[in-house]
C-alpha cells in the first residue's frame, strides 16, 4: 500500500505548516516518517539539509532532541503509571543523560511553568488531571529538550472548545517566545487556519495543494480543497454556502484510481484526469497545485 | 402549546457514586415542537448525554437515577411509565442515534438482520415484506447498492456508512422524535456534511422532531432551529439559533462563541474561557459558571452567587437565560444600559435584591 506517495514539503524555522485532509489521506504516516518511526520506501526526510534516516547513532540523538511530538489523545499518550515528573523528564533522560537530579527537577518545573501548569503537579499521576491539563503535560514533555520543531498530530482535536482555545493560544505564545516550528496535522480547517502560516492539503497519499493560509482560504485552486472548504461548518446561521457534496468516500489506498486520484469524485473531472497524473506545479507564487485545470 | 411534542420540566438526574452524588442533570427544562430541530450544546460533562438518556429512561443503573422533574411526551409523563411501556415506546415513537456506530451496532449480525430485528419486533413484519422494507430503508439513507449491502457486517463498512445504518434503524419504525447524540463527531468533514444533509432530508420527508446533541456550534448554526446551551447540568440559555449567535446573553454562551476558531476569523488570539468546567460531584453554590465568568470581578461575583442562584429558563414561559448579569427579554432595564457601558458592576449594591428580581421576572412572563 502506498500510504504516502510522493509528498514534498518544506518546514521553515519558526514557521507553522498545517497539513489537512480526511482519514486515510496519509497525514499520520507523514508524521511517523518525520519522527523516523517509519522508513520511507524512496525519498527522505531532510533536517538541516541531512537525511534523517542516514544519521549515525549519535546524530540521531540530536535529531530526537530537536524534533518532539504531541499526539491526539492525552489519555493514551501519557503512561498512567508514571508521575508527571517522570513523563516530562523522560525525553531528557534519553537525550541528556548527564543531567543531575536537581537539574532535571529544574527543567521539569520550567517546562510545566511554560505551559501554564503549577510545578507542584509534578508528583501527580495523569488520572488526577483533566484532559486539558494532560495535553499541557504532553506539550511540556515536548518542550523539555528545547526542540526546534514540534509535530502536533491532531493535538487539539480531542479537547473541549473552551480548553482547545486555551491550548491553541498557548501553542502560539510558545512559538512567539521560542521560535519553535510546528508541523500541525489536523482535519479541522478552522483550527488549522488559526495556527498555520502555510497549509498543505492531502488526498489519498498525495499533497494536492499548498499555499499561505490566507491565500488558501481566499483562493482555493484544487477542486478537493474547494470541496473541503465548502463543507466546513458555518460560523453563523446566516453563513450559508453552496456546498459541493462529494459522492462516495475516499477510495482504498491499496488500489488508488489511475491518473489524478481525485478524478472519480471530482466535480470538474476531464478525460485527461483519468489517464495522466497531474504534477504539483506552481500557480501563483508560493501556491503550487496538482490539477489539470491549471 | 398544541404543537409541543416533548416537554422536559425541571429534570434532575443524579448519579450516586462512592465519591458522592454527581448531579449530572440538575434542573433542566426545555421543549421540542413537532418537526423542529433543537440543538443541545455544551462541553463534556455538562449533562447533555445524560439528559438524552433520561428522556429514553436509559440512565445507567445502578447508580444513576432520575430524582425529579417531568418528561412530557405527547402529553404523557414518561417518568410514570412501566419498563414494558417504555420498551414499546422506544423505536416506534422515540429513537436514538449514538456517537459511535461501531459500539451501537452488533458486530456479529449483518446490517440487514439488525434493521429487520426492530421492524419485526415493533411492526410485526415478516418474510418478503420485511426484506423489502429493509432494502427500502437502506436506500432512504442513501446507501448505494442496498440489495448487496444488507448482507454486509458492520466491520465491512466505513464509519460514515455505519452511521447511516444506525440512522436507518432509528427511522425504521417512523418515530416522531429522534435523539441524536453527537452522531457525526467521529466522521470526516465531507462525510459529516453528507450525513447532516441526509438527516435534514429525512426530517423534511417525515416531519420528525430532532434533538441534536453536539459540542460543535458550527453544527448548531447549520442544522438547528433552536438551541439550548448546557453547563454543569443546567440549561443556561435557550432560544432561537440566530438570536443566540447574534446576541448571546449568558456569559458562558458568549464565551463559547468567542473561543471558536472560524474560517472567517483573523488570527487574533482566541478569547479562551479560563479554568475548567466544575466537578459535578461538587458544584459551587449559586451560579455554577461564576468561577469562570469574565464579566465580573471575583469578589462581586462570589457575593452575588452566594446570595442566590439565577432563575432557570422556563421554555413554556418567556425564553430567557438564567444569569444575573443580563436583563430579561424583551425590554432591557435601565440597569442593563448602565452595565453594558461599564461592562462591569463595581459593587453589589447596584444589583437588584432577590425580591426585586423575582417581581421583575414575573412581570416579564
Amino acid at each position: 500500500m502506498k500510504a504516502v506517495d510522493g509528498v514534498d514539503f518544506v518546514l521553515r524555522r519558526g514557521e507553522t505548516l498545517g497539513l489537512v485532509g480526511e482519514s486515510g489521506c496519509g497525514k499520520t504516516t507523514t508524521a511517523r516518517l518525520v519522527l523516523s518511526l517509519e522508513r520511507p520506501t524512496t525519498g527522505g526526510v531532510f533536517f538541516r539539509g541531512r537525511d534523517i534516516h542516514s544519521l549515525g547513532r549519535h546524530e540521531r540523538g540530536g535529531y530526537r532532541r530537536a524534533v518532539q511530538a504531541v499526539f491526539q489523545d492525552p489519555f493514551s499518550s501519557l503512561n498512567p503509571r508514571l508521575t508527571i515528573r517522570t513523563t516530562v523528564s523522560e525525553p531528557l533522560a534519553q537525550t541528556e543523560p548527564d543531567l543531575t537530579r536537581a537539574e532535571l527537577a529544574e527543567r521539569v518545573a520550567a517546562s510545566l511553568t511554560r505551559v501554564g501548569l503549577q510545578p507542584r503537579i509534578a508528583d501527580d499521576y495523569p488520572h488526577e488531571l483533566s484532559g486539558g491539563q494532560r495535553q499541557r503535560v504532553a506539550i511540556a514533555r515536548a518542550l523539555t529538550t528545547n526542540p526546534e520543531c514540534i509535530l502536533l498530530d491532531e493535538a487539539v482535536s480531542a479537547l473541549d472548545v473552551s480548553i482547545r482555545a486555551q491550548v491553541m493560544n498557548l501553542l502560539r505564545e510558545i512559538q512567539d517566545r521560542s521560535g519553535v516550528s510546528y508541523l500541525f496535522i489536523a482535519h479541522d480547517l478552522a483550527v488549522v487556519k488559526y495556527v498555520s502560516a502555510r497549509i498543505g492539503v492531502m488526498y489519498l497519499g498525495k499533497l494536492v495543494e499548498t499555499a499561505p493560509a490566507d491565500e488558501l482560504y481566499a483562493n482555493p485552486l484544487h477542486p478537493y480543497t474547494q470541496v473541503l472548504l465548502s463543507n466546513a461548518l458555518p460560523a453563523h446561521p446566516d453563513d450559508v454556502r453552496d456546498e459541493v457534496i462529494l459522492k462516495g468516500e475516499v477510495p482504498s489506498a491499496f488500489n488508488p484510481p489511475s491518473g489524478c486520484r481525485f478524478h472519480p469524485r471530482c466535480p470538474q473531472a476531464m478525460p485527461i484526469c483519468g489517464e495522466v497524473e497531474p504534477p504539483l506545479h506552481e500557480q501563483a507564487s508560493g501556491h503550487p497545485v496538482a490539477c489539470h485545470l491549471y | 402549546m398544541a404543537d409541543t411534542l416533548l416537554e422536559v420540566r425541571d429534570l434532575r438526574t443524579y448519579i450516586y457514586t462512592r465519591r458522592g452524588v454527581v448531579k449530572a442533570v440538575d434542573g433542566a427544562s426545555f421543549s421540542v415542537r413537532r418537526g423542529e430541530t433543537l440543538g443541545i450544546v455544551g462541553e463534556s460533562g455538562s449533562g447533555k448525554s445524560m439528559t438524552c438518556l433520561s428522556i429514553l429512561r436509559l440512565v445507567p443503573e445502578p447508580g444513576g437515577r432520575i430524582v425529579g422533574g417531568q418528561i412530557l411526551f405527547d402529553g404523557e409523563n414518561l417518568l410514570d411509565k412501566s419498563p414494558e411501556e417504555m420498551r414499546r415506546l422506544r423505536g416506534p415513537r422515540i429513537a436514538m442515534i449514538l456517537q459511535d456506530p461501531m459500539a451501537s451496532l452488533n458486530p456479529a449480525m449483518t446490517v440487514g438482520e439488525q434493521i429487520a430485528e426492530t421492524l419485526a419486533l415493533h411492526r410485526g413484519l415478516r418474510g418478503r415484506a420485511l426484506d423489502d422494507r429493509v432494502v427500502e430503508l437502506l436506500r432512504q439513507v442513501k446507501i448505494s447498492d442496498p440489495e448487496r449491502r444488507v448482507h454486509a457486517y458492520p466491520h465491512q463498512m466505513s464509519g460514515g456508512i455505519r452511521q447511516r445504518v444506525a440512522g436507518a434503524i432509528a427511522i425504521s419504525c417512523q418515530p416522531s422524535l429522534l435523539i441524536a447524540d453527537e452522531p457525526t463527531t467521529s466522521l470526516d468533514v465531507t462525510i459529516q456534511s453528507q450525513y447532516l444533509r441526509l438527516l435534514k432530508e429525512i426530517q423534511r420527508e417525515t416531519s420528525l422532531a430532532l434533538v441534536f446533541v453536539t459540542h460543535d456550534l458550527g453544527i448548531v448554526a447549520k442544522l438547528c432551529d433552536r438551541v439550548a446551551v448546557m453547563y454543569a447540568g443546567r440549561i443556561v440559555e435557550l432560544g432561537r439559533t440566530r438570536d443566540i449567535f447574534n446576541r448571546p446573553r449568558h456569559p458562558y454562551a458568549i464565551g463559547l462563541l468567542d473561543c471558536l476558531p472560524t474560517l472567517r476569523r483573523g488570527r487574533e488570539p482566541l478569547t479562551a474561557i479560563e479554568g475548567q468546567p466544575p466537578d459535578l460531584a461538587n458544584v459551587p453554590e449559586g451560579c455554577s459558571f461564576t468561577p469562570r465568568a469574565r464579566r465580573w470581578s471575583r469578589s462581586t461575583a462570589s457575593i452575588l452567587s452566594r446570595a442566590f442562584a439565577p432563575a432557570r429558563p422556563r421554555p413554556w414561559a418567556a425564553e430567557r437565560p438564567p444569569c444575573h448579569g443580563r436583563p430579561p427579554l424583551p425590554s432591557p432595564s435601565p440597569w442593563a444600559a448602565a452595565t453594558s457601558s461599564s461592562r462591569r458592576v463595581s459593587s453589589p449594591s447596584t444589583f437588584r435584591s432577590p425580591a426585586a428580581r423575582s417581581s421583575a421576572g414575573d412581570s416579564g412572563r
